[in-house]
């Protein structure tokens, strides 16, 4: 009996219209789950989304507000609050992120009831969150120092855009491990929050790391949110010394982080969904 | 077609395992409506779990080429902050279903009206069950798991759910779970029972029936 083959380009259309469905049903699913995430965060309304940017917001001016009280001298350029903002917008854009992400599988278990939505859809539709809010707050930042008279700008826009996206690959791939991670131990919550501390104070934020001795350079490198500071301040100051400044570093880490997170979503699967 | 595939599946208690499903495989055919008996204690829930991939076997695999729900009436999805209303949405969107149709659906069968517009939080255990039946109900899936459904609402909405049930047993299959022998005859085409990890599957339901009653007594 002869068998019946389909054509090859049968075969293909079939492939593809099967991918498309694919990818039609996880943008539904994102899409629902996204919506879902925004509607609950904060205030039980739509609208409590506004606080994510504002958490960071609040914190960056509330530093600037504080260094200009104190009358600290420029650490780095021509403008006290420009400096600070270069630090500390990737250095609150991890902290925030990651954070935030890690709650998202404690706060959204019951969305887990659906067989159709899995552990990353959650964990990812509250990376997209977290990373618009980043955004937003990055750009409220910029207009407030434009609309007081700083010049906000960098040197080198397409490296400070890259700085940025680095920055939130970083927090995201850590972001993934820490909500795995905290779904399976709570406690871990507080841990990340108490050590993420030791990742704002080695962050190079409030100064200039390049001017340390040798030997705390050496040790402060190690922190790979140092790097995500340094490389936007090589963006903004083309004279800035970059003999810390590792790229491959930071992107090791990062790539890194999010292999690992991959993994852990593997290994820990049926721990979790277990409860 | 659902296909369990040398499954085993264990708990850890006191540190000895307690088998669930010890090197199980199962075929379930599309088209037949099968019964999950058990006494308490054997893990059909869990089973009914691990068909849905709400929970993931230990080794094996199971594999489902169709679209399956998730054990029905279950109401641990829903948010109890949110209002009925958007946990409909949600589920519905998450779906690939249009709100509005599972809204008038699931608003004309559960009969909850205004309250449909009120947290969950806020909801009776019956109409918490009765938001849960009608959701389950209003998307279409090949395959309902239903896991010791009880009779929820009055004699009139329980008439309502056997009267969906048969209606949509024409085109879907279902998984039952159930202490209902009279329900697990009259739904299911095929039974098994679940008995100290082994699913042993019968010719006929009333032999499977028969064996539940004896290891019951």
């Amino acid at each position: 009996m002869m068998s019946e083959t389909k054509p090859v380009h049968e075969v293909f259309i079939s492939r593809r219209q099967s991918m498309l469905a694919a990818l039609a049903e996880q943008r539904n699913i994102m899409g629902a789950v996204i919506l879902r995430d925004l509607r609950t965060r904060f205030f039980n309304h739509g609208l409590g989304f506004l606080i994510v940017p504002a958490f960071p917001f609040v914190h960056l001016f509330a530093l600037l507000l504080l260094h200009n009280l104190a009358g600290s001298e420029y650490a780095y350029g021509e403008d006290a609050n420009v400096f600070l903002a270069t630090g500390l917008i990737p250095t609150l854009s991890f902290m925030y992120v990651s954070r935030f992400m890690g709650l998202s599988l404690l706060m959204n278990r019951p969305m887990l009831a659906y067989p159709i939505i899995g552990m990353l859809e959650v964990v990812f539709a509250r990376a997209i969150l977290e990373i618009l809010g980043a955004v937003w707050m990055a750009a409220a930042v910029i207009s407030v120092l434009y609309a007081v008279g700083s010049d906000p700008l960098p040197a080198d826009p397409v490296q400070a855009f890259l700085a940025f996206c680095t920055t939130l690959l970083l927090s995201v791939s850590v972001g993934l491990l820490v909500a795995l991670v905290t779904a399976v131990f709570e406690t871990f919550v507080t841990v990340w929050a108490l050590t993420l501390i030791l990742f704002y104070i080695a962050s190079g934020s409030l100064f200039v790391v390049s001017l340390l001795p040798a030997q705390a350079v050496r040790i402060l490198a190690w922190n790979p949110v140092l790097h995500c500071t340094e490389w936007m301040r090589t963006a903004y100051y083309p004279s800035y010394p970059e003999q810390v400044l590792d790229k491959g570093y930071l992107l090791a880490v990062a790539f890194g982080a999010l292999v690992l997170g991959l993994a852990a979503e593997r290994a820990l699967r049926r721990r979790i969904l277990g409860g | 077609m659902i296909v369990m595939d040398r499954v085993d599946k264990f708990y850890e208690l006191e540190g000895q395992r307690r088998y669930i499903l010890r090197q199980q495989s199962m075929h379930f055919e599309a088209g037949y409506s099968y019964g999950l008996l058990g006494v308490n204690g054997a893990g059909k829930s869990t089973t009914i779990r691990l068909l849905a991939g709400l929970e993931l076997p230990d080794s094996g695999t199971i594999r489902r080429d169709l679209r399956v729900s998730w054990p029905l009436g279950f109401a641990s999805g829903f948010n109890y902050l949110m209002s009925g209303r958007e946990n409909l949405k949600f589920v519905s969107r998450a779906y690939g279903e249009d709100p509005k149709r599972v809204l008038k659906f699931v608003s004309d069968f559960s009969e909850l009206g205004i309250y449909l517009n009120q947290p969950v939080k806020t909801y009776s255990s019956g109409m918490i069950a009765r938001l849960a039946f009608g959701l389950s109900m209003a998307i279409e899936f090949d395959c309902y798991l239903i896991d010791e459904i009880v009779s929820v609402g009055d004699a009139r909405f329980q008439q309502r759910c056997e009267d969906v049930f048969k209606e949509r047993r024409k085109r879907a299959s279902l998984i039952m779970v159930s202490h209902d022998m009279n329900m697990i005859s009259r739904f299911c085409d095929r039974a098994m029972v679940l008995v100290d990890g082994e699913l042993l599957a019968f010719a006929s339901v009333d032999d499977a029936i028969g064996v539940y009653m004896r290891l019951n007594k």
